[in-house]
């Protein structure tokens, strides 16, 4: 897809005082056009401390997660507990759209610096707030982390092995959702401001963010009275029978569909059987059988359920990710391999649409390539205009050039450790 | 509280189908955004039929129903001149055209972007796919089995000495619900500045690879492939006990807690809770250093206390003394959970045909202009209200499209098997 013209969000500047994985939302904001100036305390946000590192060398400088979550941003340190601080991030919000945080709940209302004080130095702005259980009620000031995230929202009861303790994906996922929800929000909010230039205030909860991952999942219980437990790689159907949705194959491990319900489903189940039949894996009984009718909500015991899905499973064995693969965008058979970050580095799809964009880290000698725009847009492109700031690299910018400070300003603030 | 609905104003058609570009409307839908669901009896979505169902009918199904709050549903045959016809009037109407549909399905109809711009150029477009509809692989079309493999969900859970395993749901679907809206309403804010609409292709892989950046550049830089590991995350847990924890089993069922020390103020207060202080001086687990080396000894002693405990107990010993902890909630808990039940979050809408049933709500909340959420429709609840107030349909009209079969009805509807 070619693309050219301004950014999206261009006009518009953000204050982002979040930490962890919910950084991930000023980078949307950064990716999308928008200023974002990163606020950290003095001496560095401790997100810099978070693992990967750089060449595994654990240094504030070097650390990939801030890489990868704060890149398209500024970079300023003010600590906003000062009497200072607080007064030169007012200043600061006057020119700004949105304000970005994750701390709990009430602790910027403490500052001097919640929504109702903001709105009042500046109306428009958008105070969108990230939290474990959201603002309001009686787990508003429970503590958070990643797993809460999961087991707070049904995302953990029912992942994993059904004979082990649930477990979920090695690498983050709930603090990465609540920040794009959170930009949702935040746009929706600017939307409406549009219309009227009143800014408001934006409550993001992980728990609820990630109960919309559960498939609905939480509607089983009024509908069926069924409370969901793990069944591995599969998807339950009854209290008793799960469908396979994965098998081994040559190489590796891959998806599968065998299933009806839709007129393209039984299609793709048609075409993986006769594409099973091609190579005399068709055991006799299944040829010729009409798809369209095979009905899952009609199996009450699993062994009755695995004699249809054990042909597949044979099958499978006898053939390699990239075959599999060929097939699904071939035969349209729902066959996708299950791939590791590796596999999807060097995918010719990925690369052939351009989606990795190296960036240059001259403090590092070095260009790495990064995942690049999360969506593609034809008049908008998502662009890449900066590394993830340095501490305090955009300081004197920011204080000196665009709010003003003197020089001797700055260097009291410095060292009061304001900045 | 202001009376003007966050979205009010804004024009979108949807045409489906499944979860994507579905979600992606409804919540536009929910803060106020007009949406015109574009659905066909010749070939009803799959969600009308998918449990979780009240009924194994076309509107007894609350994954279609939480999926499509707040909208307007109506019924064509595009194969129809009529009915194609009424798509494209929507189409001029409308300010968004969604789709989680075959790039190619919509150019077989003359509905592509190239297509549809040259009637509206103003028009924001967003389609949605497994991998992109453009690049070599373009012409893929799966569901969210495929998004998820092709992720690689299950390479990154389950357990280091066993093969894949898979977490709730379809995450592959179910985390880009929030991403075309951010898409949608960020082409529209251009759109109000330079007045041009624009196409947006949204490849379901590459969100979740983008939000993976970090353990994508560990890749890169580092050459170390994240994989399934339990919950130890080797890859961000840096400290110790985090993980989840047996508790005292309820009617017969497994239960859980989740824990998460995460620095050594934490594992000072851990200790105390559960009456263990002397672990704070023990050489094993003194340092976070000795509790790495000894996490599988520390996970066995705090198993044994926690399977004395209610999973609740745990959490409000914890959480009071200031330990992240959480039950493992299923989902019954969840439609029980007193924090969900305060903030409001599930509500109960009135549904033409089940009644008042419980629905979830948006994912996030606006102090000014809160959602305003509808339950979902039945198939084709809106064809008379679209028709004549969206489009000025006249009566004569709208019988003559019914006559030709322009606009479908149940019978139009095919014979097929139920999905599990």
């Amino acid at each position: 897809m070619k693309t050219s013209g301004e950014s999206a969000l261009s006009p518009y500047r953000v204050l982002d005082l979040t930490e962890g994985e919910c950084l991930l939302a000023g980078r949307m904001m950064g990716d999308l056009g928008a200023d974002v100036i990163q606020v950290e305390k003095p001496g560095g946000s401790p997100s810099r401390n978070k693992t990967p590192f750089y060449k595994d060398i654990p240094h504030p400088e070097k650390s990939l997660f801030w890489f990868g979550f704060c890149h398209n941003k500024r970079g300023i340190t003010l600590d906003i507990e000062t009497a200072d601080g607080q007064d030169l991030f007012k200043r600061l919000v006057k020119t700004s759209h949105f304000v970005f945080e994750s701390f709990e709940p009430g602790y910027l209302d403490s500052l001097g610096l919640g929504y109702q004080a903001l709105s009042a130095i500046n109306p428009g702005i958008i105070l969108v707030s990230i939290t474990i259980f959201g603002q309001t009620g009686p787990k508003a000031h429970y503590k958070g982390a990643e797993l809460i995230g999961w087991a707070a929202s049904d995302m953990l009861y029912p992942s994993g092995d059904p004979d082990r303790t649930p477990s979920v994906t090695a690498t983050p996922l709930a603090g990465q959702q609540a920040a794009v929800a959170a930009v949702m929000g935040a746009l929706t909010a600017h939307w409406h401001r549009r219309s009227n230039g009143q800014g408001q205030h934006v409550d993001v909860s992980m728990q609820e963010v990630m109960e919309w991952n559960t498939m609905c999942y939480s509607q089983f219980w009024p509908c069926h009275h069924m409370e969901m437990s793990r069944v591995g790689w599969g998807r339950p159907l009854n209290p008793k029978v799960y469908s396979r949705t994965g098998f081994p194959c040559k190489d590796g491990y891959s998806a599968v569909t065998v299933s009806a319900g839709a007129v393209w489903i039984y299609k793709a189940t048609t075409e993986l059987h006769q594409w099973m039949d091609e190579e005399g894996m068709l055991p006799d009984w299944l040829k010729g059988y009409d798809w369209s009718t095979f009905d899952l909500s009609k199996f009450k015991e699993q062994e009755e359920l695995d004699r249809y899905q054990e042909p597949a499973k044979n099958f499978f064995a006898t053939k390699t990710k990239a075959e599999l693969w060929r097939a699904a965008v071939e035969r349209k058979t729902l066959t996708a391999p299950v791939r590791d970050f590796k596999d999807n580095f060097e995918d010719p799809h990925i690369r052939g649409r351009g989606f990795w964009v190296d960036i240059e880290h001259p403090e590092l000698d070095e260009a790495i390539s990064y995942p690049g725009a999360c969506f593609r847009m034809s008049k908008s492109p998502l662009s890449f205009r900066r590394r993830a700031p340095l501490i305090g690299e955009h300081n004197d910018e920011v204080y000196l050039n665009e709010l003003g400070l003197s020089d001797k300003e700055l260097s009291i603030l410095k060292s009061n450790r304001v900045i | 509280m202001s009376e003007k609905k966050a979205l009010e104003g804004l024009k979108v058609v949807d045409f489906g189908s499944m979860g994507v570009s579905p979600v992606c409307c409804k919540h536009l839908a929910d803060y106020g955004a007009t949406v015109v669901y574009i659905e066909s009896h010749c070939s009803p979505d799959l969600l009308r039929f998918t449990p979780p169902y009240y009924k194994f009918h076309l509107d007894g199904s609350m994954l279609f129903g939480n999926y499509n709050t707040s909208k307007l549903s109506i019924t064509l045959n595009l194969a129809k001149p009529t009915g194609m016809e009424i798509c494209w009037r929507l189409i001029k109407w409308a300010d968004v055209l969604s789709c989680g549909r075959p790039n190619e399905w919509m150019a077989k109809w003359g509905l592509d972007y190239e297509s549809v711009a040259r009637v509206k150029s103003e028009i924001i477009y967003y389609i949605t796919s497994n991998v992109g509809t453009f690049g070599p692989d373009g012409a893929l079309f799966g569901h969210g089995a495929v998004t998820t493999a092709l992720m690689g969900v299950q390479h990154l859970t389950g357990w280091p000495d066993r093969g894949p395993s898979n977490v709730t749901g379809y995450i592959g679907d179910t985390t880009n619900y929030i991403f075309g809206p951010v898409a949608i309403l960020a082409a529209l804010e251009l759109r109000e500045r330079t007045g041009e609409g624009q196409l947006i292709d949204l490849s379901q892989v590459e969100t979740y690879l983008w939000s993976q950046s970090p353990w994508l550049l560990d890749y890169v830089v580092n050459g170390r492939i994240a994989t399934r590991s339990g919950n130890r995350y080797p890859l961000f847990a840096e400290n110790a006990p985090y993980g989840v924890f047996p508790c005292q089993e309820r009617d017969g069922k497994d239960r859980w807690v989740a824990i998460c020390v995460t620095n050594d103020e934490e594992w000072q207060t851990f200790c105390e809770v559960i009456g263990q202080p002397q672990w704070t001086k023990e050489a094993r687990f003194a340092t976070v250093l000795g509790r790495k080396e000894s996490e599988d000894e520390l996970e066995r002693l705090v198993s044994e206390w926690t399977k004395k405990h209610t999973a609740e107990e745990v959490e409000v010993m914890m959480q009071a003394a200031g330990v992240p902890a959480s039950a493992a909630e299923s989902n019954k808990d969840l439609m029980e959970d007193y924090h969900l039940q305060e903030r409001g979050y599930f509500r109960r809408l009135k549904h033409k045909e089940l009644g008042e049933v419980p629905y979830s709500g948006p994912p996030f909340r606006l102090s000014k202009t809160p959602d305003n959420q509808s339950a979902a429709p039945c198939m084709g609840e809106h064809n008379e209200y679209v028709f004549r107030e969206i489009l000025g349909m006249s009566e004569e009209e709208i019988n003559r499209a019914l006559v030709e079969g322009g606009i479908t009805t149940e019978y139009d509807l095919p014979k097929m098997g139920k999905i599990g």
